[in-house]
């Protein structure tokens, strides 16, 4: 073997090849970093985070909202979003299993449910807010099956309103991502909601987490909560006496009653009936409706001579305007009627009318009215509805006897400007700013397109309209003092840490009259209450005062079907207001369609209930204190001598079936609330048998035919809505029905109301 | 007769002196440390490459770096032994015709074989018992041995054509055909170039270099119309735009171009890499580099380079002061087997040619591979101990 050494020419091109390879190879490798390491680093940087880091929101838990009480009208729960990942899903038979197993679990089609199987992608949502037991099984079914890397859950929240339709229009209701979709929840949507968090956390490529702690986690912040000025039980109270007006006089247009602090402008309720319940906002719950809505389903499908394509068609559009009425009806029972309707205020007005011309002195304690049961007015000639005239008035007479001529004549003697300046005044040409969603705007004439024959029509509350909470704000003013507030259903706010974080301020927007005329105007509306057209509102003890109205729907009323708005405004106690209440009832079809008849016994029922509660001192009349129920003593145990002496001294008298010596049982039941005079009966013997009796009819009939009546029958009656003993109340109302069995002795209640006033 | 007899007698002791004093030369101790210096590196990069892969598709992180720990010792063993073996040994019983017929036997052989898996398209491994190899590895040192040994034997004849360039062609082409159908694109690649750079070297005239590059242009052009490597055609079509199918055949590269882009000047952190988890398909393998881009950054990932350049030119730099021409080519050869194999990874990982498939030397898991190449480190020591004898 030769031995020679490397030639010089080996050498270079040993070094031109190393040169070429540390330029080409290396130098070349190196510009490739630079360029996507520096150069395009952020862009690859961007594309890698985007495929590794994956972001799940965490839903914030939406702020509770609390009556005045700190009762929960509306607060969120944990509730669990199940989920697949199709992409990981073996096999058909492991499809199946999972389709099988879950439509089972969560109620679902398990066609549906397969169908999802199917797709290949990472995340498909099987079904949302299931609730914790539900999510429990499904739990259990994932650690049997061992489908832990398939099917997961995900925390989220659900609204729960615990009372139900409980001032569900004011409350409103969340749509399905917990958002908030009318009312409250749609008015402080912002601090309810919360700030939703979200964790960031790197997934490998096959989707799972990376062992290590690459987590971002961004807690999210609970919504603050929101107190209402709202009262559960006078909201209760409002929606019970409501509902029953509604349905006793079968309004065909839903109805409102508002409850209103006249001083502070807190809404203390707010009534729509019928409503819904925001636990599931979108069945129509009114049976009125529902039964209109059938309708749309039966109509008639053509003749057998059409064809079978327009049969369908007509099938379709059939579908369709159910659908579409349907939908209507939906928006209908959402919309809180307090704020969002409005109506002709009719007699009610009046009492603007009224504390205008007393505040600008055109009228006084001492002006006299004449009523022929007319008045011509430019030509137009408006009639009474008194057709025989109310003749010689004083200021109190005009409102007691509601006479539209009387009040004409005083919105004449005003003028266009000055009736203008007050009805801007009481707040009738802007929404009142109360905290709720869609509060429409008023409809009237302004002082420029207001002529004499307008003037006269709205001096008495006709030809424009307004929203109920309008009115009672504006009676409110009437009553405070003459303090325009703006109403208001927050209290406070109060963040996750429960400090109070905004308290709702009395906001006074001007003084519209004087002191003095407020004062005036309560001692009249006191009188409408007690001796004139306002009668029914009477509560006993608590001085109310108010006025009725009852408005012609005109321009929707047809020839021999008149349609009606009856309502009734006021305030209690009429010698230093607190309370105001509004009632109205859109469109009553029952024998008697004024608000004296229709709203004022709403207003009643509702303020005998809530002031007391409230704290309002009664004071009762000699003739009151008979009609005040007493609480039944409990006897039972005691001898039969002492139990008739202990329910004597309540007032009441007693009635022994059997021949023992000790009260076994009595009825009504001890605590209970009976009628001053009422009858207890006691049951002596051990295996009594109750006395049965038939429940008479009850209804129209004066106080002492219905306790003689009711004596006879052998049940007590409670009277409400009258003075016990006063004349020309007539009973239109009993809780139990004639001809009911019930056990003698028993609590029948019976509501009587004027049927001489009209207005 | 006796004459003769005493003559050989002499001629044997001569060259056992000779023996004896290559074997007490020192070795290069830069290019030493320069090797382990890179396994280490090398293995570092690979536990942090692998663990996550290995740890979810076989439950044990540790399963790739233990076994290529093993394979590390025993080639750094094997690697000093062999500096210590006179590198002239390899030119005797015939030994270069020997590992070149071994080769090309081995490469027709894995033909023969079914696809080492399903599902791959390609046949580059053998299997012994528990050990697998590809003959390729093999291949590539056959010729660089087969090459020095003819080159440094013919070198006056390396002027002429006929041997020069196309009896050496041929031997070059036999090992290229061989791969090309496997197919191993990047292996046939590599060992083409070595010969060509043996050749180059060896003294082939440049005019008759020319002829050889135009002969190369006509052969690849040939190979593509034939379609015997549509395989690589289609990787070629998205080299250059790896988004048309970011899920199928882009998706390798994409995602190698993630964790490199993600590296940015610092980079991640060692043990940092997100892309390793089961992102970069198979990071251990070939793609190892873009996950040492994304943990040690820029910086990190021109280091390295450096560190390779320095065992490349410290290769050379042995292989110009080897004592004799077939040592200084066989250095040659080995260095810039590894230099060019190293240039054409990270290339391929930045996706500025067409993904090939070809390992990265110390970084990239292969037992087997690890031991021919500490192996062959060995023989360029083995040279560098026969220069420094010689320099004294």
């Amino acid at each position: 073997m030769k031995n020679e050494t490397p030639t010089q020419q080996m050498w270079k091109r040993m070094l031109s090849v190393l040169l070429a390879l540390l330029v080409l190879g290396f130098g070349v490798s190196g510009v490739s970093l630079l360029n996507i390491m520096i150069l395009n680093g952020n862009k690859y940087a961007t594309l890698a985070a985007e495929q590794q880091l994956s972001t799940t929101t965490i839903d914030a838990t939406r702020g509770t909202i609390y009556d005045c009480n700190g009762i929960e009208l509306a607060k969120s729960a944990t509730v669990w979003t199940v989920y697949i990942t199709p992409k990981d899903i073996e096999n058909d038979d492991e499809a199946r299993l999972i389709a099988d197993g879950l439509a089972e679990i969560l109620e679902l089609n398990a066609d549906d449910v397969y169908a999802q199987t199917q797709k290949n992608t990472a995340y498909e949502k099987v079904k949302k807010k299931v609730e914790n037991d539900v999510a429990d099984q499904v739990r259990t079914f994932i650690s049997d099956n061992d489908l832990g890397s398939i099917i997961g859950l995900d925390k989220a929240n659900k609204r729960y309103y615990p009372n139900g339709s409980l001032a569900s229009t004011v409350l409103g209701f969340v749509g399905d991502d917990n958002q908030g979709l009318s009312g409250i929840e749609y008015q402080y949507e912002s601090l309810l909601k919360g700030v939703p968090g979200k964790m960031v956390s790197s997934k490998n490529a096959r989707g799972s987490d990376m062992p290590f702690n690459y987590e971002t986690m961004v807690e999210a912040q609970q919504g603050s909560s929101v107190t209402l000025t709202i009262d559960s039980f006078v909201q209760y109270c409002a929606e019970k006496h409501l509902e029953e007006a509604i349905e006793i006089n079968r309004a065909t247009n839903r109805g409102c009653a508002i409850v209103m602090n006249v001083n502070t402008g807190a809404i203390l309720a707010m009534a729509t009936e019928p409503d819904f319940d925001p636990n599931d906002p979108f069945t129509v719950t009114s049976e009125y409706t529902l039964d209109l809505l059938e309708q749309y389903k039966k109509q008639p499908v053509d003749s057998e001579e059409s064809s079978e394509d327009q049969q369908e068609d007509n099938r379709d559009d059939n579908t369709t305007a159910y659908e579409k009425a349907y939908n209507e009806a939906l928006n209908e029972q959402w919309r809180n009627k307090a704020i969002s309707d409005v109506y002709d205020p009719g007699s009610v007005f009046k009492t603007v009318t009224g504390s205008s011309a007393i505040d600008e002195g055109v009228v006084n304690e001492q002006s006299t009215f004449g009523c022929p049961g007319y008045i011509v007015i430019a030509g137009t000639r408006y009639h009474c509805h008194h057709r025989a005239g109310h003749g010689h008035q004083n200021l109190f007479n005009i409102f007691e006897n509601s006479c539209n001529p009387a009040f004409i004549e005083i919105g004449q003697r005003l003028g266009v400007t000055r009736f203008y300046k007050y009805f801007k005044a009481f707040g009738l040409t802007q929404k009142t700013g109360i905290d709720l969603p869609g509060e429409a705007n008023s409809i009237y004439y302004t002082d420029e397109n207001m002529g004499p024959v307008e003037l006269a029509s709205e001096s008495f509350g006709q030809t424009f309209q307004i929203t109920p909470i309008q009115m009672i704000t504006a009676v409110c003013a009437i009553a405070n003092g003459g303090n325009l507030v703006t109403p208001h259903v927050l209290k406070e706010v109060t963040d996750i840490e429960g400090n109070i974080t905004r308290t709702e301020e009395v906001s006074v927007v001007r003084q519209v009259i004087s002191k003095q005329t407020s004062e005036l105007m309560c001692k009249m509306l006191r009188s409408v209450v007690e001796n004139g057209s306002g009668k029914n509102a009477y509560v006993a003890g608590y001085r109310m005062g108010g006025k009725t109205g009852t408005s012609q729907k005109i321009s929707e009323s047809t020839e021999g079907a008149m349609k009606y708005v009856a309502s009734f405004c006021g305030f209690a106690p009429a010698d230093h207001p607190e309370y105001a209440i509004i009632v109205m009832v859109d469109e009553p079809h029952g024998g008697n369609t004024y608000g004296s008849a229709v709203a004022a016994p709403v207003a009643s029922a509702i303020m005998k209930e809530i002031l007391p509660y409230l704290g309002v001192e009664a004071v009762y009349t000699q003739d009151e204190y008979a009609n005040i129920n007493t609480t039944v003593p409990t006897v039972e145990g005691t001898s039969v001598e002492s139990a008739r002496q202990a329910i004597s001294a309540a007032g009441l008298s007693s009635r022994v079936v059997g021949d023992g010596d000790k009260v076994i049982a009595q009825n009504p039941i001890g605590g209970s609330t009976a009628p001053t005079n009422g009858t207890i009966v006691l049951y002596t013997e051990q295996d009594y048998q109750p006395e049965k009796v038939t429940v008479p009819d009850l209804t129209n009939m004066g106080v002492s035919g219905v306790s003689t009546t009711a004596a006879s029958a052998g049940v007590n009656v409670e009277i409400v809505g009258v003075v016990s003993g006063s004349s020309g109340a007539i009973s239109y109302y009993q809780d139990v029905a004639a001809g009911t069995e019930v056990d003698r002795g028993s609590v029948i209640k019976v509501n009587f109301r004027y049927s001489d006033s009209v207005e | 007769m006796v004459s003769e007899q005493t003559k050989r007698i002499n001629e044997a002791v001569t060259r056992a002196k000779d023996l004896k004093k290559a074997s007490r030369g020192k070795m290069d101790m830069v290019f030493f440390a320069m090797v382990i210096i890179l396994l280490t590196v090398g293995l570092i990069m690979l536990f942090s490459a692998s663990y996550a892969f290995a740890y979810y598709n076989y439950g044990n992180s540790y399963k790739f770096i233990l076994r290529q720990a093993e394979f590390a010792v025993l080639g750094v063993v094997m690697m000093v032994g062999i500096s210590f073996v006179d590198y002239h040994w390899l030119q005797r019983f015939r030994l270069p015709w020997i590992g070149y017929i071994v080769s090309i036997g081995m490469l027709g052989l894995v033909l023969a074989l079914p696809p080492m898996s399903e599902g791959f398209d390609y046949k580059r491994w053998i299997a012994i018992g528990g050990f697998s190899f590809q003959p390729s590895e093999i291949a590539k040192f056959a010729v660089i041995l087969l090459f020095s040994y003819l080159i440094a034997k013919y070198y006056d004849k390396m002027k002429t054509f006929k041997f020069g360039v196309v009896f050496l062609l041929i031997l070059l082409g036999s090992v290229c055909v061989l791969l090309v159908l496997e197919p191993h694109l990047s292996a046939t690649v590599l060992v083409f170039m070595i010969g060509i750079i043996l050749m180059f070297v060896g003294g082939v005239k440049m005019s008759h270099m020319a002829i050889l590059g135009g002969v190369g242009a006509v052969g690849i052009v040939g190979i593509v119309l034939t379609g015997v490597v549509s395989y690589a055609m289609s990787r070629f079509q998205y080299w250059l735009d790896p988004w048309a199918d970011a899920t199928g055949k882009g998706y390798q590269t994409i995602q190698s171009l993630l964790a490199i882009g993600s590296g940015g000047l610092w980079g991640r952190g060692l043990g940092n890499s997100r892309q390793k988890y089961l992102w970069v398909p198979e990071p251990h393998n070939d793609f190892i580099f873009s996950i040492v881009c994304e943990e040690l950054g820029l910086i990190g990932a021109v280091c390295i380079l450096i560190g390779f350049g320095l065992l490349i030119w410290r290769g050379i730099s042995i292989a110009m002061r080897a004592p004799d021409r077939f040592g200084s080519l066989l250095a040659m050869g080995i260095t810039f087997q590894v230099g060019l194999q190293t240039a054409l990874n990270i290339l391929v990982v930045t996706n500025t040619i067409p993904n090939t498939g070809i390992s990265l030397p110390f970084f990239s898991y292969g037992g087997t591979s690890l031991v021919m190449l500490l192996c062959q480190m060995g023989v360029v020591l083995s040279v560098s101990r026969s220069s420094s004898v010689r320099k004294r």
